[in-house]
């Protein structure tokens, strides 16, 4: 079934509290770990972080509530736990497009209204763009979905909680490891993507994690459809 | 081949455990299920439908399992819940829609021809429709998708008579095809009564009778009593009131009641074999 298709029947979804304190929790750990290796010290930013990471834990909620909801519209149409898993993996990016194409065409029309309204010539800001930073926020952002993802099929919130705390831990380690192969340094508190620019074990560092990226989603999205499988 | 088999199933939802449920449910038959609230009909119904996954045993729908088959088995299947489980904000519409581009057996003239009879408004929100409504539009969307197995759960509450009435038809007229099954339950016991072909008497988790319903109905006599009778050690889980007691006998022991004893009802039966705690 197409993600359309399966889109339209989440729209049948009630959406309820079930797991939503795991959600708020985990999202936040997460944030606060991007922000704490990606932006460098006392700084707080909403980029597209803030929205990935928001698009996986609702994809997450979203997963958890059909799979124990046993009264879910879904189980109406004919669907295999293959065809659930492989939509609910697809929900986060499709969600991030959707929410971002929303947000460009709001904030286009927000420039042309203050146009209107101010003199913007000249006014201009360069944005500085890394492009191995940028890989590497990318491949590292598809771990905690690769991470996260399975848990969503854990019906037990204990170990739910246990596994989230496992996964930031990893995702920690993993930080840390890879600053201090940039620097020598396990607490630089820079931004990662500046010292991937800057260090020649930049590019290296960039393939090897987009290397267990995929190979981290490819090891979540069979756990997931394991743990989904009728018994 | 069986319509449904269930071979020594366990679940567990919360506290509450299904105990080794065993059934087998052959073709062309309506199955009512019969039992106190809390009985376990609703986790009957969802441990049947796959949905809520079983701890041990097998079930088997049309000779296929959940493990190999479970896309196949939900085109078969459809299920009809005491509550509207979608969405309150969605409009009969959407759903109609929703149901053409994903199920592949929605019958859509079928569909459009049950809400013209029952003049369901579409363009409404669901959550606008009255409870009746939301059990009409359920049942027409279930029998739309032309199922072999259809599962009911309390299909016939908050529908007016007449209305019960032209339900009770249209699942007559669903029987017609000699492969289609239906399992109902409902506290309505005269209902199923009606149009019952198998029952099942669910206690605690526990299957305590699967029986064909006119063995049932001819093995059981409803007598009343004066409290000096010297046969009331006949009845079975008699109940007291002011003229005396009142229960079942079985057939084999009704020669001693003569004409004091009628055939009972279903829902008779039930409360003397079933609802053990009227006595008290």
């Amino acid at each position: 079934m197409s993600y359309l298709k399966y889109y339209n029947i989440l729209r049948l979804h009630i959406p309820t509290k079930n797991g939503l304190l795991y959600v708020i929790v985990f999202a936040i750990f997460n944030l606060i770990l991007w922000n704490l290796f990606f932006t460098g010290a006392n700084d707080f930013t909403m980029n597209y972080s803030f929205l990935a990471i928001i698009s996986i834990f609702v994809a997450s909620m979203y997963a958890y509530q059909i799979r124990f909801n046993p009264s879910h519209p879904i189980y109406q149409f004919p669907l295999n736990h293959k065809d659930r898993v492989r939509n609910d993996y697809l929900s986060a990016p499709f969600s991030m497009v959707l929410v971002s194409i929303g947000l460009m065409v709001f904030g286009v029309i927000v420039v042309l209204i203050i146009s209107l309204f101010t003199n913007v010539d000249g006014n201009s800001t360069e944005d500085i763009f890394y492009i191995l930073g940028t890989l590497y926020s990318i491949a590292y952002l598809l771990i905690v979905y690769s991470l996260f993802m399975p848990i969503s099929y854990i019906h037990s919130i204990k170990r739910r909680y246990i596994y989230g705390s496992l996964s930031i831990f990893v995702l920690t380690i993993i930080n840390f490891i890879n600053i201090y192969i940039l620097t020598g340094n396990v607490f630089e508190t820079a931004d990662i993507r500046i010292l991937l620019q800057e260090s020649d074990y930049g590019i290296y560092i960039v393939i090897s994690l987009f290397i267990i990226s995929a190979l981290s989603i490819f090891f979540s999205y069979d756990i997931s459809k394991k743990l989904n499988r009728y018994k | 081949m069986n319509s449904i088999e269930l071979k020594n199933v366990y679940a567990e939802i919360g506290d509450f455990k299904l105990k080794s449920i065993n059934l087998l449910i052959p073709k062309g038959v309506i199955v009512g299920v019969i039992g106190k609230n809390g009985a376990g009909k609703t986790t009957l119904f969802k441990t049947i439908n796959g949905t809520h996954l079983k701890k041990s045993g097998e079930i088997i729908i049309e000779g296929y399992k959940f493990t190999s088959n479970e896309e196949s088995i939900r085109a078969t299947m459809a299920i009809v819940y005491d509550f509207f489980n979608v969405n309150p904000f969605v409009k009969g519409k959407l759903l109609r829609k929703i149901y053409v581009q994903s199920h592949p057996k929605f019958d859509k003239e079928l569909f459009d021809k049950l809400v013209m009879k029952f003049n369901i408004d579409l363009n409404k929100r669901i959550g606008k429709l009255s409870f009746g409504m939301q059990k009409k539009l359920m049942m027409i969307f279930a029998i739309s998708v032309n199922p072999t197995i259809l599962l009911l759960d309390e299909p016939l509450i908050g529908i007016d008579p007449i209305d019960k009435q032209e339900f009770i038809k249209i699942i007559q007229t669903y029987m017609e095809n000699e492969n289609n099954t239906i399992i109902i339950s409902s506290h309505q016991v005269e209902d199923i009564e009606k149009i019952a072909d198998l029952i099942v008497f669910l206690d605690e988790g526990k299957i305590t009778l699967f029986e064909e319903k006119e063995t049932l109905l001819d093995s059981y006599r409803y007598v009343r009593l004066n409290k000096e009778d010297s046969n009331i050690n006949y009845i079975i889980n008699p109940i007291e009131n002011s003229h005396g007691l009142q229960g079942i006998v079985h057939e084999k022991n009704s020669d001693s009641f003569k004409n004091l004893s009628q055939r009972a009802s279903l829902e008779q039966i039930f409360v003397h074999l079933c609802a053990k705690e009227v006595q008290s």
